[in-house]
């Protein structure tokens, strides 16, 4: 055998998955070519390092939350066999609290503005003439990335949702200066969904009583419903602690 | 215990089956998204679909290769869904920093040197294209066989070999691993 040989069995060694014979001829050539030891020796080293790369570990209540998720599919159920279904289409908090992201953007409003907005997205086929169904307010301060978590809850998964992001003129996603409007089709699927939001106000509001709005549109199958968000400048709310998560439910 | 004879038990729930897989399929996961709140959304996502197909179940008697072809469809599904979303494109250092790496320091003079030859493995892991990055995975780190990948990811063995070596082939040209023996610098 040559080294040339040796390199086509190399992965077929390290792995151990050659016939004995093969092995015992590939490690005589081996032990007598300083080259293709190193590349034996190499491989194997590398298949060590893949397997000790470092994961995260995941959170103390990972295996909690999953399993009281399905302890709350089954509750679902029961209700719906015994026709108890709450029809109304109103959030259940639970189902939000066992969503990881919830617990971590709670736990992680450090320097950011993290607003939770926990809406509804049920009943597209209400669409009442003035959609604006609820307001809520944020405080951005000029030039400061600052995050705000937007939480639909939808009874169903809708496979094709468009949503538009409609921008006043002083505010812009981080990445996407100068636009005022983005608008792209996504999934939303059953149970919480979270729309990350990274703003940047670009100005100070001039009027210090002027409000500025960004509106979350989401749109299925010709029908439409927004979700406003008040843009309020800092002189205006100067009480309002910026590190505070803020929780609004609309049923 | 295999999957039948586990749901044959009277006593056996669907999450005493499927318990003892998700710290697993939680690092399978992360593996696969590299960021840890996703991959505890993506595991969980992937469960509650499972929950309400569990009548499957009974059919099933390789578990750990089958939930980790469900778990890795569910992901092709989830980066599917969120490339057409813009703000995925933004950066995020924020999240990510946090999360990735769990409170490790990000400073590399602190980082040991095989520490820092771990990180280059993994970068260079990632650079790989996605089909050849997840079958390292799959096969080095994950451990399936090549039958057992060949069938999560639905293609011939054949063709799963030779992209396994390529895939293999390319990790160690960009981590130029080839070798430099004593003899080759003589001759050289």
């Amino acid at each position: 055998m040559n080294c040339e040989q040796t390199r086509q069995y190399l992965y077929d060694y390290v792995d151990g998955n050659l016939e004995s014979i093969q092995q015992q001829v590939l490690e005589q050539h081996i032990s007598g070519c300083e080259h293709c030891t190193l590349l034996v020796e190499q491989q194997s080293k590398l298949k060590t390092q893949l397997q000790n790369m470092p994961v995260a570990e995941p959170s103390s209540d990972f295996e909690q939350r999953i399993i009281a998720r399905i302890d709350s599919e089954r509750d679902s159920e029961r209700k719906s066999e015994s026709g108890a279904t709450n029809k109304s289409g109103k959030i259940t908090m639970p189902g939000f609290m066992t969503q990881n992201w919830f617990a971590a953007a709670m736990s992680g409003a450090v320097t950011a503005v993290v607003l939770l907005w926990f809406i509804s997205v049920d009943n597209f086929s209400i669409t009442p003439a003035s959609s604006t169904l609820s307001v809520v307010s944020i405080e951005l301060v000029p030039n400061q990335l600052q995050k705000v978590n937007l939480a639909f809850n939808s009874p169903h998964e809708i496979d094709k949702a468009t949503f538009n992001i409609i921008l006043p003129a002083n505010v812009e996603i981080n990445g996407h200066k100068g636009k005022r409007e983005l608008q792209w089709v996504s999934k939303l699927k059953q149970g919480a969904n979270r729309l990350a939001l990274p703003l940047v106000a670009t100005r100070l509001l001039t009027n210090a009583n002027s409000e500025n709005f960004i509106t979350a549109r989401i749109s299925h199958e010709g029908k439409s419903r927004d979700f406003k968000i008040k843009v309020i400048s800092k002189a205006q709310q100067s009480s309002m602690q910026r590190d505070i998560s803020s929780v609004f439910v609309m049923t | 215990m295999s999957i039948l004879s586990a749901f044959k038990s009277r006593n056996t729930s669907f999450e005493d089956i499927i318990r003892p897989h998700l710290k697993e399929m939680y690092y399978q996961a992360f593996r696969l998204l590299k960021h840890q709140s996703e991959a505890e959304d993506l595991v969980q996502d992937f469960v509650l679909r499972l929950y309400k197909k569990q009548a499957k179940l009974h059919e099933i008697e390789h578990l750990r290769s089958w939930l980790y072809k469900g778990l890795y469809r569910q992901f092709l599904n989830f980066i599917r869904d969120n490339k057409n979303n813009p703000l995925n494109n933004v950066d995020d250092n924020e999240d990510d920093g946090v999360e990735s790496f769990a409170g490790r320091s990000l400073s590399p003079e602190l980082l040991t040197e095989q520490e820092m030859e771990l990180q280059r493995v993994q970068l260079t892991l990632s650079e790989l294209a996605p089909i050849h990055h997840h079958i390292i995975l799959m096969h080095d780190i994950e451990g399936f066989t090549l039958v057992e990948i060949a069938s999560i990811l639905d293609c011939p063995l054949g063709t799963l070999k030779s992209r396994l070596h390529r895939a293999r082939e390319n990790l160690k040209d960009k981590l130029m691993m080839e070798p430099i023996s004593k003899n080759q610098c003589v001759k050289s």
